[in-house]
């Protein structure tokens, strides 16, 4: 579908070429499904990336990149288009608090567009997005809330990890007096919980 | 994505951890008490109660939402039989009935058949326009606005002021869907 290659085409742009450069207003307006021309961006840095020309397809190719982690980032999402926390997992390919930022303002536009346009009534959101060098698992709490992680390709399990994550969420951060709803996640417990999670996950995944 | 239906609140209250009863009504008589020391007037008490509330709805709800396993409520009817079922009994411990629904199903009656902030307390003369329960009036709202419902909590019947239950009155004013900070421009 032109809609599935073309956000997912945005979104790999993004992830997979750094430094992101400050659009994300502009990226927003543009990210609609049925444009033809290129964008500005893809352009100004001679990527190789091209909207299809016909429904029908395939595809494009972008350069793949050496991560060999298992997951890269988790990021939440506030009510306010807000990336309250992002972690990095990988060994590399890391980005920057910017570039992350940015990341999220982007998905999170780009959530509400799949929601609008998709043919399904009800529909709440991507939940999943394949590309060719990962994957990209979304959970929507019905409060608002996101939250995504990135992994290798075909990693299992990642929903319960969402679960886990969003019931940590609820523990160490909203029961946490001191935090102020909206704002950026800091909190040492929420952290090491996280990493505990993380870390499980990922000796279940390699003692497979 | 899981295949697990919503839990009963009966389930959830038994799986989470507890604490003393008599601990928790002696910490909200503390904050009542302190509140009245420090504002002096009744009714600005009772709106700090329920600004009270409301702060702990804001973040109470997403608890609920974790633990509870829901999905979305189909209509308000349902949200507050979910509120009345399983949200009263996973934090209070006690089941709520919802009565008096009006015709065009935003308005109803959710009837407390115990309530364990109210053990051992009596209202002396001074506070008679104390509503002592009204931060749950808050917790209700908040979390409900963050569901995107606007609703108004008011308590219909008190049994500290005289009536024989507790009876709160749940209003949805309006329904406030996410709105995204761009407009298509097609």
């Amino acid at each position: 579908m032109v809609l599935a290659h073309a956000l997912r085409a945005k979104f790999r742009s993004c992830l997979e070429h750094f430094p992101l450069q400050s659009r994300a207003k502009e990226e927003r307006k543009k990210a609609k499904p049925n444009r033809r021309t290129p964008s500005p961006r893809s352009e100004a840095r001679g990527e190789i990336l091209r909207p299809p020309p016909s429904p029908s397809s395939d595809g494009r190719r972008v350069q793949p990149l050496h991560h060999q982690q298992i997951r890269r980032l988790d990021l939440l999402q506030g009510r306010r288009f807000r990336c309250l926390r992002c972690q990095d997992y990988g060994s590399s390919g890391r980005m920057d608090t910017n570039d992350s930022l940015r990341v999220a303002s982007l998905w999170h536009s780009m959530h509400a567009i799949s929601q609008q346009l998709s043919p399904t009534v009800g529909c709440s959101g991507i939940e999943l997005l394949e590309a060719d060098t990962f994957d990209l698992h979304c959970f929507q709490s019905l409060t608002g809330t996101k939250f995504f992680v990135v992994c290798e390709p075909g990693t299992q399990h990642m929903e319960a990890l969402l679960k886990v994550i969003y019931e940590l969420y609820t523990d160490y951060v909203l029961k946490n007096p001191f935090y102020e709803m909206e704002m950026p996640i800091r909190c040492e417990l929420f952290d090491l919980n996280l990493s505990q999670a993380v870390q499980k996950d990922r000796v279940a995944l390699l003692g497979r | 994505m899981p295949t697990v239906g919503p839990r009963s609140g009966d389930a959830i209250f038994a799986k989470v951890e507890r604490v003393n009863a008599e601990l928790f009504t002696l910490t909200y008589g503390a904050i009542v008490r302190q509140l009245l020391t420090d504002l002096e007037d009744v009714e600005e008490v009772n709106k700090q109660l329920d600004q009270m509330g409301y702060n702990i709805g804001t973040r109470l709800i997403d608890e609920f939402l974790a633990k509870a396993n829901i999905s979305r409520c189909v209509d308000f009817k349902e949200t507050a039989e979910m509120i009345a079922k399983v949200g009263f009994k996973m934090f209070l411990g006690v089941t709520a009935s919802v009565t008096n629904w009006d015709i065009e199903g935003t308005c109803c009656n959710m009837v407390l058949e115990e309530n364990p902030l109210v053990d051992f307390v009596e209202l002396p003369d001074t506070c008679q326009g104390l509503y002592y329960c009204n931060v749950l009036c808050g917790v209700i709202r908040g979390a409900l606005e963050m569901v995107s419902m606007k609703t108004e909590v008011t308590w219909v019947r008190d049994v500290l002021r005289g009536d024989d239950s507790y009876e709160l009155q749940v209003k949805l004013l309006k329904q406030v869907p996410e709105e995204y900070p761009y407009k298509d421009d097609e």
